[in-house]
């Protein structure tokens, strides 16, 4: 069937945004009793493998973990082999996202120990999707849509393993200490609400109780001790050095410059910018904009960093929404700032929720691997079809009121602006700005934000005009790909629904 | 291969001409990539060689000039020639900021540009390896001739020496705007240079780099040699050591040599630039450098990273007071011209034509970019 966008899918059919009336309750988790709980609250068993036989892991069954230890999750690659170990098949993983340190996996998915994988694929793992590895369709959701699915029941976990950085014997657990801290543990709360079962590994268990806990005990089944959950050194990002690339830096400062001339940057604003090299310099302009404004903001949510702790401490912004902890400074502030508040999917960006931080913000500012000429983007696929990106946030702030895509015009001879997208990851009519380095273009749908830069001396130009100057440089329009291979994938949108599939490419 | 939006090109005899490509851009231009490399193939003959590309997203000229390069090289035949593109140079426009871009670093080339410098300078010398020099050329020969930075001076530094006069003849007929010339010592190496752009039929216009002694001592017979002479640049990576001096703080050691070029220069009425600077982090040292080259009576410092070129800026804008000044004569003269006067004066100065040039010129250099 053809969705509302004009891509086929199999099912669901993704109808507009807004388009899909809800209706039912949510999924519930199974009734328990504390009666079948150790009375002394010790919840401890010797290792990951009895844990996950007390559990009733059989083949089939569906198994989350979380990201929070970014490229230095050891956890995954635990707990796969000692499904390994106990003969279990064609489990489903359902991990909040991939990193290319989940290439160990792979072997486990060529024997069918995993089945499939639901969530963002990228690095070596999603070109081993990419080319047709997996025995099942990858289902790719963002952040928020992962919540939204175990709430209202698309996906059931059956057992969800959460690496706990601290935790006690009962299971209470935080991500702010510990040899492993990686900040907060917000991507495991649904799993923690709606996972039948949930297994918390630490290697730094403390006393009862551990406070202050950002998961309580009271959700978790089972505590196991181990070494090592991850490995400091990558758990910490790489990125949030200032990008030295004028390029970025450029398209950085367009997006800045719009926000301040549109009056989007204002006393009291929020804004949402990731870790990534033109997010971290975009906050980096207009943190130095609002100091020569004497502008504060109300709150910043990112990926944070040690710039939004900065921000934070010297007074530019009242509070930290913190989704993720990038570095030791984010991870000290969480810890010590009352300000610096973790949130999870469900507060940050659940669809199906009364509300949700996104659509509070005033400003995001994302990336994309290409846009077309009606502002929709993709953020998933590279232009050769491959898998590049997990969908993570990107789908939920889309939602904010105003959206700037900051990207260059080309990259390494690939045009970002496309005729038609390679793969179909975002509605434009909620993306309201591309900021590149050739210049800004505005959604015509915004005639306010247009308005408000009239006479400005922003160089603004309109997307077509943005697609001509980078395809004179790279050679002409690329020539249109034809995959016709097997789907590999489904992108699903925030609601449940599906914007388009994923095609198997040759290696 | 490593690099980024380059493309690596090796020649070989072979028993079956034609080529081996791969690309990371299989997808979208490997058939246009093809087509390109078989029709250069046949633009040099179809000789029975092999070509094996490697290609890391070059943008089409690039890939061009890596084929050139190897091509050349290995037939032993000089580059191809390509129309010339004649440009009339503009001796008065802004030399605040010259932006210098490694001649065989292509990543770069394509937008250089935006970053706004008054002039941008693609390198043939000490940015570029020995082994590379032949290269570089080819790629900045075609960068030239593909690649338009709209409100830059197009500027080579071609390399000193009898191998700077093969930089010249092969790219300076694309519609280069200015040759910065390394090492410049005696106004004989000018001499030189002149006579070859004057037999290319070329207006390009020249701009002494004085980094030696020897050079620092005969900047106003440099500054005098040619009328295609519009600046001289002084550039001190070296002078400290060849005077024995030791590099300082202060910079007290090259006060000498910046003072003799700034008066050299306005002798013979050419504008003084001064050196590169070296940081590209520190923008606020960048401005304060700027801003000191400004105070010894520089009009505009080197750039090795788009970075400085907004800071720089912002340290080289004339004053209000001066902006103010420039203002009245430029709106006095261009009145009094409407209004068929000839003598014009402003606040009781006389104000002829260069008067007025320099006027426009301060009022341009407080737009701040």
């Amino acid at each position: 069937m053809i969705n509302a966008v004009g891509r086929e899918v199999p099912h669901h059919p993704f109808a507009g945004v807004g388009a899909k009336l809800v209706s039912g309750r949510q999924a519930s988790p199974p009734i328990r009793s504390c009666e079948d709980y150790p009375g002394d609250g010790n919840k401890r068993v010797p290792d990951l493998m009895t844990a996950l036989k007390n559990a009733g892991l059989r083949d089939g069954m569906v198994i989350s973990t979380h990201h929070h230890l970014r490229n230095g999750d050891y956890l995954a690659a635990k707990l796969f082999a000692a499904a390994d170990a106990l003969g279990v098949r064609d489990l489903v993983w359902f991990p909040s996202a991939v990193f290319p340190c989940h290439a160990e996996l792979i072997p486990y998915l060529e024997r069918g120990v995993i089945h499939h994988i639901e969530g963002s694929l990228n690095g070596p793992v999603g070109d081993f999707a990419s080319e047709g590895g997996m025995k099942g369709i990858a289902v790719l959701r963002s952040h928020g849509g992962r919540y939204r699915a175990m709430q209202d029941g698309d996906v059931r976990v059956d057992i969800a393993v959460i690496a706990a950085p601290t935790a006690d014997p009962f299971g209470n657990m935080r991500g702010t200490t510990g040899p492993s801290a990686c900040g907060g543990l917000g991507f495991a709360v649904a799993d923690a609400q709606y996972a039948d079962h949930v297994i918390a590994v630490t290697d730094n268990l403390v006393r009862f109780p551990c406070a202050p806990w950002q998961i309580q005990g009271n959700y978790i089944d089972q505590v196991v001790v181990v070494d090592r959950i991850g490995d400091p050194s990558k758990i910490l990002s790489g990125t949030t050095e200032l990008t030295r690339s004028p390029e970025r830096l450029l398209v950085a400062e367009h997006a800045a410059r719009f926000v301040a001339a549109s009056g989007v940057l204002r006393e009291g604003w929020s804004f949402q910018a990731g870790a990534g090299g033109i997010s971290l310099a975009f906050t980096l302009f207009v943190r130095d904009l609002m100091r020569e404004r004497g502008v504060r903001a109300r709150f910043v949510r990112g990926g944070s960093t040690r710039y939004l702790v900065e921000m934070l401490e010297t007074g530019l912004t009242d509070f930290i929404l913190d989704g993720q902890t990038f570095d030791l400074d984010g991870i000290r502030s969480m810890r010590e700032n009352a300000n610096h508040i973790m949130t999870s999917p469900f507060n940050s960006y659940n669809y199906h929720g009364k509300g949700n931080l996104a659509s509070l913000l005033d400003c995001a500012v994302l990336g994309a691997t290409e846009v077309d000429l009606e502002f929709n983007a993709n953020v998933v696929t590279h232009s050769d079809g491959r898998m590049l990106h997990g969908i993570g946030g990107w789908q939920d702030a889309l939602f904010s009121r105003c959206t700037i895509l900051a990207v260059p015009t080309f990259r390494n001879r690939v045009p970002i602006v496309r005729e038609r997208l390679t793969t179909f990851c975002g509605p434009g009519t909620l993306v309201d700005v591309i900021a590149t380095e050739r210049g800004i273009a505005i959604n015509p749908r915004r005639t306010d934000l247009l308005a408000a830069v009239a006479g400005s001396d922003l160089p603004l130009k309109s997307l077509e005009e943005l697609k001509a100057e980078a395809e004179a440089l790279c050679g002409g329009p690329p020539e249109s790909l034809e995959l016709s291979g097997p789907v590999i994938g489904h992108v699903t949108w925030v609601d449940g629904t599906l914007l388009d599939v994923v095609r198997q490419v040759t290696a | 291969m490593n690099v980024r939006a380059d493309a690596w090109v090796a020649v070989t005899d072979a028993p079956r001409a034609g080529f081996s490509l791969t690309t990371s851009v299989e997808a979208i231009y490997g058939a246009s990539l093809r087509r390109q490399i078989t029709s250069t193939l046949a633009a040099f003959g179809n000789p029975g060689v092999h070509l094996e590309i490697h290609d890391s997203g070059a943008l089409p000229f690039v890939v061009e000039a890596r084929m050139e390069a190897a091509l050349c090289a290995f037939l032993c035949v000089p580059l191809p020639e390509l129309p010339a593109s004649r440009r009339r140079p503009d001796r008065h426009r802004l030399r605040r900021t010259r932006l210098y871009v490694p001649g065989n670093g292509p990543k770069q080339f394509a937008n250089a540009g935006l970053y706004g410098p008054d002039g941008l300078i693609l390198d043939l010398e000490d940015s570029v390896s020995p082994d590379a020099k032949w290269a570089a050329r080819a790629l900045v020969r075609r960068a030239f001739a593909t690649l338009e930075w709209p409100g830059c001076e197009r500027i080579i530094r071609i390399n000193d020496g009898p191998e700077g006069l093969e930089d010249l003849a092969a790219i300076a007929p694309q519609g280069i705007e200015a040759v910065l010339v390394p090492k410049v010592e005696e106004p004989e190496t000018i001499l030189s240079i002149a006579a070859l752009l004057d037999s290319l039929e070329l207006e390009t216009l020249l701009i002494p780099l004085l980094e030696t002694p020897l050079g620092i001592q005969n900047a106003y017979a440099i500054a005098k040699s040619s009328p295609r002479i519009v600046a001289l640049a002084i550039g001190l990576e070296d002078y400290a050591t060849e005077i024995r001096a030791e590099r300082s703080e202060s910079g007290n050691e090259t006060a000498f040599a910046h003072g003799q070029l700034v008066n050299a220069a306005r002798a013979a009425q050419v504008s003084p630039l001064a050196s590169v600077f070296p940081n590209i982090d520190d923008r606020d040292a960048v401005f304060r450098y700027a801003r000191r080259m400004r105070g010894l009576g520089f009009d505009g410092i080197g750039c090795i990273h788009p970075r400085q070129v907004r800071a720089a800026h912002a340290a080289l804008a004339p004053s209000m007071d001066e902006l103010e000044r420039a203002r009245l004569i430029v709106e006095g003269y261009e009145a009094a011209i409407a209004e068929g006067r000839g003598a014009v004066s402003v606040e009781g100065r006389m104000v002829d034509v260069p008067v007025y040039e320099r006027a426009r010129h301060v009022l341009a250099q407080g737009e701040i970019r």
